[in-house]
């Protein structure tokens, strides 16, 4: 049997039992989460209340709020998965033991990562079925095909991030200062929580090119405005040119800086 | 079985930031080996002993390819080291003192099988193999509890069991018995007295008497070279010379 599916399976299965033995925790988080949720979909019926040409593609203020907000979170969490697991097993001490067996040191951090972007994933939905539920946000338009396409574009380009940011970890031996900064920067610039229209007119172009911004643009479309694949090939398409651009530079930067640690003896210590 | 030939690792550490604002822009060099040559044939068993900082814990990980030398050249089991590879770590088991290096709310089960599929095993041929080593080291009726509840002598039977997952021709050993009592790190150099014969090992140590039970010769380690290779038993007068009290 190929040893990629054994060890894949053997990190989930590790995740799982871990968080099952957590399980209390695991439920205040999610309830915090959603609790806070609630929070801002409550708030946005004080914008839905007068109806805004502005939002009437996507149905109401809520259901772009909440695309917004997951969509957000998801850049978040996709870029520090792999950055978080990695410092985790540095100072845990576990991710020596692990680089001394014969797996190789890219399926060990794909490993350490693809936990982390399951249980985002779950969350999302979770986050997306409360909003349905609670909130009676309406996703009965959307084109799931161009939603699946969508959403694994915007993994592939978050990726990258992940990726530039595990090796500023690695290289600087101290945890990612790029993620909380363009998380803070997406949230004001991305139309996370209201369009570029509405931002001062210097600062739209720099939103239309962040990250958050195309994947958001697509997303929405898909899923609220029932949008097929040929309308939102722009987004996407930036998209794709984001991660084209990005991903051979980061993978270069990150097995640099991986082959650094293995000299100086920082990747499996902190 | 292990050739190393004139080795070195230097770690650069580079200026602080308090020493880059008082203008001290070099970074310095901490030499941990210097030129250290050994050879270790097949089936032989070495303990390393020497002061901290001596490049015991270096030497070990650039045996095991977890870090590369500077200088010089390693081959273990056929494999250069610094190329590090999986082939290296087939035939390469490393037993860490650390136990943070085991999932603290799995069992000992659980730690095993999940290291035993990064060795390429499938679920069932790895519990089955875990559940013969957790026999072979004793903790058998323990296999279920949660690692944070074990002893640490059970904890070390872990990690040994873990270094024999592969089934190594090379067994490279970090400290077995730290942190042990008396009694407990007699059964576990039982364990390990059993556990390598047939392999060759690479022991290190600050016991004597483990030295002693488990080696064949003793290198001394300082200042990054091998200051003298000797049998056990002229371990102890070795140290005095070099003005070391041995209790």
């Amino acid at each position: 049997m190929p040893r990629t599916p054994i060890v894949v399976a053997a990190f989930f299965r590790r995740a799982l039992l871990d968080a099952a033995s957590q399980r209390a925790a695991g439920l205040v988080q999610l309830v915090g989460a959603l609790g806070a949720l609630s929070g801002v979909l409550f708030l946005s019926r004080l914008i839905d209340a007068t109806p805004n040409p502005l939002f009437a593609s996507y149905g109401s203020y809520a259901g772009f709020l909440l695309v917004g907000l997951v969509a957000a979170e998801l850049q978040r969490a996709v870029s520090v998965a792999l950055t978080t697991r990695i410092r985790e097993a540095q100072l845990q001490g576990t991710l020596e033991a692990m680089l001394a067996t014969p797996t190789p040191i890219w399926l060990i951090l794909l490993g350490l990562a693809l936990p982390e972007l399951g249980a985002t994933l779950l969350r999302a939905t979770m986050q997306i079925a409360f909003g349905i539920l609670l909130f009676g946000i309406s996703f009965a338009h959307a084109d799931w095909g161009a939603t699946a396409a969508t959403l694994a574009m915007t993994l592939f380009a978050f990726a990258t991030l992940g990726v530039l940011g595990a090796a500023l970890t690695l290289r600087l031996r101290r945890a990612d200062p790029l993620t909380p900064l363009l998380t803070g920067v997406s949230m004001v610039l991305s139309s996370v929580l209201y369009p570029l229209s509405v931002l001062p007119e210097w600062l739209r172009p720099i939103g239309e090119w962040m990250p958050v911004t195309p994947a958001l643009e697509a997303l929405r479309g898909a899923t609220l405005a029932g949008q097929k694949l040929s309308a939102i090939g722009l987004p996407l398409g930036k998209l794709a040119l984001f991660f084209l651009l990005l991903a051979p530079t980061s993978a270069w930067l990150f097995a640099g800086a991986l082959r650094r640690a293995r000299t100086d003896g920082s990747l499996a210590t902190y | 079985m292990i050739e190393i030939v004139d080795l070195s690792k230097e770690y650069v550490v580079p200026p602080s930031l308090r020493q880059l604002l008082r203008g001290q822009l070099q970074s310095h060099v901490v030499c941990a080996l210097a030129g250290l040559n050994l050879t270790l044939e097949r089936g032989q068993h070495l303990a390393v002993m020497g002061p901290n900082g001596a490049g015991k814990s270096t030497l070990l990980r650039i045996l095991a390819g977890l870090t590369t030398p500077t200088s010089g050249s390693v081959r273990v089991a056929g494999c250069d080291s610094a190329r590090g590879g999986a082939r290296l770590r087939r035939r390469v088991g490393l037993v860490l003192a650390d136990e943070r290096s085991f999932s603290l709310r799995l069992s000992a089960r659980e730690n095993l099988a999940f290291f035993a599929a990064l060795h390429g095993l499938p679920r069932s041929a790895a519990l089955m193999k875990v559940d013969r080593l957790l026999e072979r080291v004793g903790l058998g009726a323990h296999a279920r509890r949660p690692f944070h509840q074990l002893s640490t002598g059970m904890r070390q039977r872990v990690a040994l069991a873990r270094g024999l997952l592969g089934e190594p021709e090379v067994l490279l050993l970090d400290e077995p018995t730290r942190g042990i009592d008396l009694a407990a790190a007699a059964e576990l150099r039982a364990l390990l007295h059993e556990a390598i014969a047939q392999r060759t090992v690479l022991l290190v140590t600050h016991d004597v008497t483990e030295a002693a039970a488990l080696a064949q010769q003793v290198a001394l380690l300082r200042g990054g070279r091998i200051d003298a290779l000797v049998p056990p038993s002229e371990v102890a007068a070795q140290l005095a010379a070099a003005g070391v009290a041995v209790a």
